[in-house]
């Protein structure tokens, strides 16, 4: 018999067995298969899951809820309650027992409150025990005053075996571990915490740590104003990079990474670009911000290392000592047509609202197989709206940079 | 992908037989791609049984898998208020739903009743849930139910 029906026969054979017909009495809630109960409750929080165990006799003795991979806790209570913290901190320990001896999956916990009803041990007994049932994705958001110390997390993250996917949001400290770093299935790390005043070169130490002790590593977001941070050397596997910087104290940024197909950089005042190799980047994404109209001849460095991208999104701005925004008009007309390299393979370009706009026509020239650009323009009641223009013929782009031109009386 | 003019025949619990467009239950069921991919789907001849799936819930289905072969260019949010819409059935009929989407293996259909029930439960105190879900014997004793009770006093 051929496979699909076999197929066919067997989750046949499962919907019969639980048909209303069958046993009209019971309800039919308990008669779902598991495979769907699980489906649905692995849908909802960890602590609703548990709270269906309470619905009828039948559901309960099947306690459906430990036999979920993925837990998820979300802790929001503004206000200094220590009862409802102490409830909580049971449940989630009885969660992480439950599993125990089997695997978790997922690993979410969601904490925003204030600071005081909350125990750094707690929560490190809380990531140990995730990482003890050999988590592979661990998802972490804290939220709380900004005037407590952050929670460092325990030291046995940074030597799993298993964790495939590491996210840290918030008030989550990286930098206590001068313990080796390694993950060796570790595929996404996103660092969206806050590291901390003064910690610069150990910033920067621990990133390229991760990136050297993370053999698979295929993704990779910083997020959250590091600072210091100003070389980055990734791995062969890495796909995706995204990284948020603010580079006040530093003159130089040097990227090297040789396998990237996604860049998005957000960067304040960069003075110098040192790309080493971004050859296989097919999409970027550039926020960057100049205090000075003068150091943004490094933006060429920047571009020359990435001339191979078919997507383009940016959004340039340059300010004035006192803070000022500078609009088109006012800009020194210096070397750039010849600066900007060709751009072989662009195929839409996008300028952001915000974006200072004066390079657009030399991007027309200098991507001859450009399809689309699209500016985003303040619409009827300050709405953003997007503007797309498809300038497939060589005439269409010539048309756009004279009209740029025009209108901005260059 | 069949070509889009052919028809196809599903045969309800009922034995009523709806005719529908291939490509529409191609997209979305895993089981009839399945035969109609390895050719155990003979034209002339076959109906596909669902014994299990009443005319009711099967009209349904069918009017979900081609609302969303027509309609899958449509904006989000005009498929989601159809979706809404769509899945306003009382609890017996998302069961009904929910069984007929999980034996077909239409995955999309599956993850909107998931969805639809995590909302229905997320939050409700248990009272209001065994309501929604129509749990009228829940199988507790007395002294079960106080315990419990007692134990997660925020659950009721």
């Amino acid at each position: 018999m051929n496979p699909s029906f076999c197929r066919m026969r067997k989750s046949l054979k499962i919907a019969i067995d639980s048909s209303p017909n069958n046993d009209k009495e019971k309800d039919r809630l308990s008669n779902l298969p598991e495979d769907i109960v699980c489906q649905i409750l692995s849908h909802v929080d960890t602590s609703i899951a548990c709270r269906t165990s309470a619905l009828s006799k039948d559901w309960n003795r099947r306690s459906v809820w430990t036999m979920l991979p993925d837990l998820s806790f979300h802790y929001w209570f503004p206000l200094y309650s220590p009862d409802y913290y102490r409830g909580f901190n049971e449940f989630v320990n009885k969660a992480l027992d439950s599993r125990k001896g089997k695997h978790i999956r997922r690993f979410h916990l969601h904490f925003s409150s204030e600071g005081r009803s909350f125990r750094p041990s707690d929560f490190q007994k809380w990531i140990s025990g995730a990482i003890e049932c050999a988590a592979e994705e661990i998802n972490i958001e804290l939220n709380r005053d900004p005037c407590f110390h952050q929670i460092e997390l325990p030291l046995t993250v940074f030597s799993s075996a298993t964790l495939t996917t590491l996210k840290l949001y918030g008030h989550i400290s990286i930098f206590a571990t001068n313990s080796p770093v390694w993950l060796p299935k570790l595929k996404i790390l996103d660092l969206s915490t806050h590291p901390c005043q003064g910690c610069g070169m150990e910033a920067e130490r621990l990133v390229n740590s991760f990136l050297s002790n993370c053999p698979v590593l295929q993704e990779f977001y910083l997020n959250g104003e590091w600072n210091m941070m100003s070389i980055v050397r990734a791995p062969y596997t890495l796909k995706k990079l995204n990284v948020h910087v603010d580079s006040f104290v530093n003159d130089s940024f040097e990227i090297d990474a040789p396998s990237l197909e996604f860049f998005c950089l957000q960067q304040s005042s960069p003075v110098r670009y040192v790309i080493m190799n971004l050859n296989n980047v097919v999409a970027a994404r550039l926020s960057i911000l100049f205090e000075f109209i003068s150091d943004r001849s490094c933006l060429f460095d920047l571009f020359q290392g990435l001339s191979n991208v078919k997507y383009l999104y940016l959004n340039i701005q340059y300010r004035e000592l006192h803070g000022l925004p500078v609009i088109n008009k006012n800009l020194p007309a210096d070397d750039r047509d010849d600066r900007l390299p060709q751009f072989p393979n662009l195929l839409c370009l996008y300028f952001d609202g915000s974006s200072n706009m004066d390079l657009l026509p030399s991007f027309l020239q200098k991507s001859p197989n450009l399809e689309t650009f699209i500016i985003q323009v303040k619409g009827p009641q300050d709405k953003w709206q997007l503007n797309s223009f498809c300038v497939k013929s060589p005439q269409d782009k010539q048309e756009y940079a004279e009209a740029y031109k025009h209108a901005w009386g260059r | 992908m069949g070509s889009p003019l052919k028809k196809i025949m599903l045969c309800s619990s009922e034995k009523e037989i709806f005719s529908v467009e291939e490509q529409v239950m191609v997209q979305h069921s895993v089981i009839i791609n399945n035969m109609i991919e390895d050719g155990s789907y003979n034209y002339e001849e076959s109906k596909i049984p669902l014994d299990c799936v009443d005319s009711k819930t099967l009209k349904k289905v069918i009017d979900y898998c081609t609302y969303h072969t027509h309609h899958h260019n449509d904006n989000q949010e005009d498929l989601e208020a159809w979706d809404a819409q769509f899945l306003n059935v009382d609890s017996n009929g998302l069961y009904d739903l929910l069984m007929a989407a999980n034996y077909l293996e239409i995955r999309n259909l599956l993850d909107l009743i998931y969805r639809t029930i995590k909302n229905m439960i997320k939050g409700k105190k248990i009272d209001e849930i065994r309501r929604i879900l129509n749990i009228k014997d829940h199988g507790f004793t007395p002294e079960e139910e106080e315990q419990n009770r007692k134990e997660y006093p925020h659950f009721y």
